[in-house]
């Protein structure tokens, strides 16, 4: 067809273009759309048909001779040679596996193990003591009751010391158990293993928060280690209504992320949710608790966090006793919180440690300086070059005399100072420990001192930037003051464009964005301007005396509002 | 393809933004502050300093050429000199550029000619006004630039003063503040100087008054070689320029009308003449009431004062001061002075000038009479004249502020 066409009316380009345009009416098969899709299709079919065979291979090499469910790589079988020849077909190539082989009585057992992450003294005293111990001559009643003894059970109930011992028969259950540190048992006889908590690695001990510091408040803080994050928050609170629930995320790490909460008080249907959304992750690998956000926030685009994060128990205990749901992630030391809102992430500890009045000012003054932080350079750009008429005479007459010294337009001069701002922060960051302090120093004195002197900069706006560096640093949640950071560079823009009507269009675009954002439901900002949770207030713009605080936030829709009082506690317990 | 659309609504705003915005935008330092505006008659206010001859070059050089009208008027602009040497070494300063024609706004977009950045009238602080300038035209002619231009600000000081007005734009205040802030500052405590009328005189409320065919008042500024002083006022009748009242006048027509919030009064001690004594008016309660007998139409104001003794000259000679009946005397004085003052002010206003001052006495009637108004309002130039007023003064010294 398009052969013909082209033959037939190749004298005149034009009409040739036409034909071609046409093309895909007459060929439904040659729009691009199809194509792509099709060779999309195509890609996909050769990814999966190459996991195929990585898989096809495995199988081959593992059940030469055992016959296997398809979701098992084998089963296991009553001879303990062949077990442990399945056992090390799977664990080919790990040399930090241990094989280690045994009599117990007068049969053959097998201890698996990996070497680094299991507690040998353990093993030795608790399991190879007590099953070899069967076999010296003075023990002959006990060596008789293990050969007597035919099945696992038994075995872990009348001779193994160890405080946790789970009876698999599943392989694949068996190898996870084995990788996350577990040793595991077999006897020859019989098809089924016993996989033994021994569990030690290692690890960071508890330490003070990095990053989240309290003057007066509990020092301790989460650490990599999963167990200990819980066994942190379980030591605060003796209460069964504390539910911990493990899930397995990431198709290759399997780590563990436990999600914690507060049975009688969570908002129901939100621990569904979060189940639901943690369920639905499809990931590889799992390295920190910032992929798990990144999966389950509502809106990955905006720049303001949607889950709080937080390395310190007592604020995690906090927001379960107000109805919020934590999930802790193995290997990250950051743990998350949700739903996140406005008004959590203006909490700081230490409002909490101080006298209600004095923080009452601070969360006050704390909430002006999220407001300077994205407006303040923006709004000096658009007074400067559009709207001098704003400012009082002498003032006016000031920063004129100031401006009349540095060339560039009070916008570029604000950018410049901003990237110079940014740049130093990033740096800071980056380097050594050692060599921040040279940084810092470098970076005061160039922006402090040399780029105003050179007339580059004028120094009032040097007191701008820095005024709001110094607010968005005043910000107790890193990650809402980096989104004040990211936010005030647009202001800048629409501000040099369109004066102080551009910053009112951003202020709306802003306000509205934050009222609509939502995070598991509860709305971002919204929350504090909703007349229905004015009593909100008395812990988020304010905060008063403990005594007053009566009730839990209505935001979070805790089940049971009243925090002090006689349905504390009770129901559901 | 949503997403594409999408992308291309958003990118073409964003180009709308790149062509459409910026386009006022005009940097602080871009813009030549005018301070202080004056306005003379063409033949006065030349540059201080120069021969006959250079100042008829100059004059030509100023101008431009003017098809109709005559070139009446010379407008001087104060422009702010950014002190540009750094922190401390050059204060800041003023200098005056000028140019001689007949509509103001011409004579401005003129001056450009003169300025290297646009002239921005945003911070202007005063308009002086020559009392030549205004014997040969009314008020409004001349002030009515200044209340169309969108740039113009309503707190913007009106001074007229009998001398060239120029003289005053050329003036440094020692202090080394920008001389257009200097002189609208001089104002600013009018409350507590009862010489200045200084309430209700700025650009804002001398158009409303015009608008409103009040008679005006506006303050008296005067220079005499390095001294600037404000104090008296210009009246004026709609806005034709009738003369100028001492201080005295104003102090007694703002307690005539109450509108001083602080004032000093000071008088003769009634025991020992020749010695002066003050009262320091705190809280006063005025009310200047008209009255409507038949025919006869008179106004009565009662005025009571509560302040303290600021000064008192005859102290030492063993008066007590703590003796009520020696207090009551000095009251009964500075009760007496106010009533001289306020009848002076009356003389000067009513007999005079013949002007019933900001229509004060216009309004009362209206408010109070407004049968009476309707049937007189016509006449009231030349009933005023003849409208008694009867005046009495109670006042009361609250502290004496001695000490033993």
């Amino acid at each position: 067809m398009w052969k013909i066409l082209i033959a037939g009316k190749g004298g005149s380009v034009i009409k040739n273009k036409k034909c071609i345009q046409k093309l895909s009416k007459y060929m439904p098969e040659a729009s691009l759309a199809i194509a792509k899709k099709k060779l999309e299709q195509l890609q996909d079919i050769i990814t999966q048909s190459a996991e195929f065979g990585e898989e096809i291979g495995q199988i081959i090499a593992q059940l030469r001779k055992v016959a296997a469910p398809s979701n098992e790589p084998f089963l296991f079988t009553s001879v303990l040679t062949e077990n442990e020849a399945l056992l090390r077909a799977v664990f080919r190539d790990c040399e930090d596996i241990e094989f280690r082989t045994f009599d117990a009585g007068n049969r053959k057992a097998l201890l698996v193990y990996l070497k680094g992450m299991c507690d040998t003294s353990n093993l030795e005293r608790n399991v190879l003591k007590s099953l070899m111990g069967q076999t010296s001559p003075t023990n002959a009643n006990t060596v008789n009751a293990l050969n007597g003894l035919n099945d696992m059970k038994a075995i872990s109930e009348q001779i193994l010391g160890s405080a946790s011992v789970r009876i698999v028969k599943k392989a694949n259950t068996l190898i996870e158990a084995i990788m996350a540190g577990n040793a595991l048992l077999l006897i020859d006889g019989l098809a089924e293993g016993a996989s033994i908590a021994a569990v030690k690695h290692v690890k960071r001990d508890i330490s003070a928060p990095y990053n989240e510091y309290a003057l007066q408040g509990p020092d301790e803080a989460f650490n990599e280690e999963i167990n200990d994050n819980i066994a942190l928050i379980r030591r605060r609170a003796r209460d069964t209504n504390l539910k911990v629930h493990i899930m397995r995320v990431g198709e290759r790490t399997k780590t563990s992320v436990a999600v914690l909460y507060v049975a009688n008080l969570v908002k129901p249907g939100l621990v569904e949710e979060v189940k639901r959304r943690i369920g639905l992750i499809k990931k590889d690998k799992l390295l920190n608790s910032a992929t798990i956000d990144q999966f389950i926030v509502d809106h990955p685009w905006s720049p303001f966090p949607q889950t709080q994060t937080t390395e310190r128990p007592d604020k995690m205990l906090a927001a379960l006793y107000e109805g919020r749901v934590g999930i802790i992630v193995d290997g990250t030391p950051v743990e998350i919180l949700v739903p996140c809102t406005y008004n959590v992430l203006m909490q700081a500890p230490d409002d909490y440690t101080m006298q209600p009045i004095v923080a009452s000012l601070i969360r006050f003054s704390r909430n002006a300086a999220a407001f300077l932080a994205i407006y303040l350079p923006a709004i000096y750009v658009a007074v400067v070059s559009y709207h001098p008429g704003m400012l009082p005479t002498t003032m006016a007459i000031s920063i004129a005399e100031l401006r009349a010294r540095t060339p560039f337009p009070s916008f570029l001069e604000a950018i410049m100072m901003e990237i110079l701002l940014e740049l130093i922060q990033e740096a800071i960051i980056r380097l050594p420990l050692k060599l921040t302090g040279a940084a810092s120093m470098i970076g005061a004195f160039i922006i402090g001192n040399t780029v105003v002197q050179a007339g580059l900069i004028n120094p009032l706006l040097v007191v701008v930037i820095a005024t709001t560096a110094i607010s968005s640093y005043s910000m107790p949640s890193y990650h809402f003051s980096m989104a004040l950071r990211w936010t005030r560079v647009p202001m800048l823009i629409l501000a040099s464009m369109l004066g102080l009507y551009g910053v009112i269009l951003g202020v709306l675009a802003i306000t509205i964005h934050l009222c609509s954002l939502r995070s598991f439901g509860e709305s971002y900002l919204g929350g504090m301007f909703n007349v229905d949770l004015l009593s909100d207030w008395k812990d988020s713009v304010v905060r008063l005396p403990a005594k007053l605080l009566k009730e839990r936030p209505k935001e979070f829709g805790a089940q049971d509002q009243i925090r002090i009082g006689d349905s504390d506690g009770q129901s559901g317990s | 393809m949503v997403k594409k659309k999408i992308m291309g609504f958003m990118v073409l705003c964003f180009l709308c933004l790149l062509i459409a915005g910026c386009w006022d935008r005009r940097e602080l330092q871009d813009r030549n502050f005018v301070l202080g505006v004056a306005i003379d008659m063409a033949d006065a206010g030349e540059k201080p300093g120069l021969d006959p001859e250079q100042a008829i070059k100059v004059k030509e050089a100023e101008t431009f050429v003017q098809p109709n009208g005559k070139k009446r008027y010379r407008l001087s602009l104060q422009l702010l000199k950014f002190a540009t040497g750094g922190a401390g070494k050059d204060e800041t300063s003023t200098y005056v550029i000028s140019n001689i024609g007949e509509s103001f706004f011409e004579m401005v977009r003129d001056m450009l000619g003169q300025s290297s950045r646009s002239l921005w009238f945003e911070h202007l602080q005063v308009i002086i006004i020559s009392d030549a300038v205004l014997k040969q035209t009314g008020l409004a002619d001349i002030v009515d630039f200044f209340k169309r231009d969108s740039e113009m600000r309503s707190r913007i000081k009106v001074y007229v003063t009998p001398g060239t007005a120029r003289s005053l734009l050329e003036y440094e205040p020692p202090s080394k503040e920008a001389g257009g802030v200097y002189l609208a500052d001089l104002i600013r405590l009018h409350s507590r100087n009862n010489h200045i009328a200084g309430s209700r005189t700025d650009l804002g409320y001398t158009v409303g008054y015009l608008d409103s065919k009040s008679n005006i008042l506006l303050p008296r500024i005067e220079i005499a070689d390095k001294v600037v002083k404000l104090g008296g006022s210009a009246v004026f009748k709609k806005d034709k320029f009738v003369g100028y009242v001492d201080g005295y006048a104003v102090a007694g027509l703002k307690f005539m009308y109450g509108t001083e919030e602080s004032a000093i009064v000071a008088t003769d001690c009634p025991d020992h003449p020749g010695h002066q004594m003050a009262f320091e008016l705190f809280r006063d309660d005025t009310k200047l009431t008209p009255h409507v007998d038949g025919d006869t139409i008179y106004f009565t104001v009662d005025i009571n004062m509560y302040g303290n003794l600021g000064e008192l000259q005859c102290d030492t000679r063993q008066d007590d001061t703590l003796d009520p009946q020696y207090i009551r005397r000095l009251e009964v004085a500075f009760a007496e002075e106010i009533k001289q003052n306020v009848l002076y002010a009356d003389r000067v206003f009513r007999k005079e000038m013949q002007v019933d001052s900001i229509s004060r006495f216009a309004g009362k009637l209206k408010a109070y009479e407004p049968k009476t108004w309707a049937k007189i309002q016509d006449q009231w130039d030349e009933i005023y004249p003849t409208v008694p007023l009867i005046v009495s003064v109670n006042v009361t010294i609250q502290k004496v502020g001695s000490h033993k």
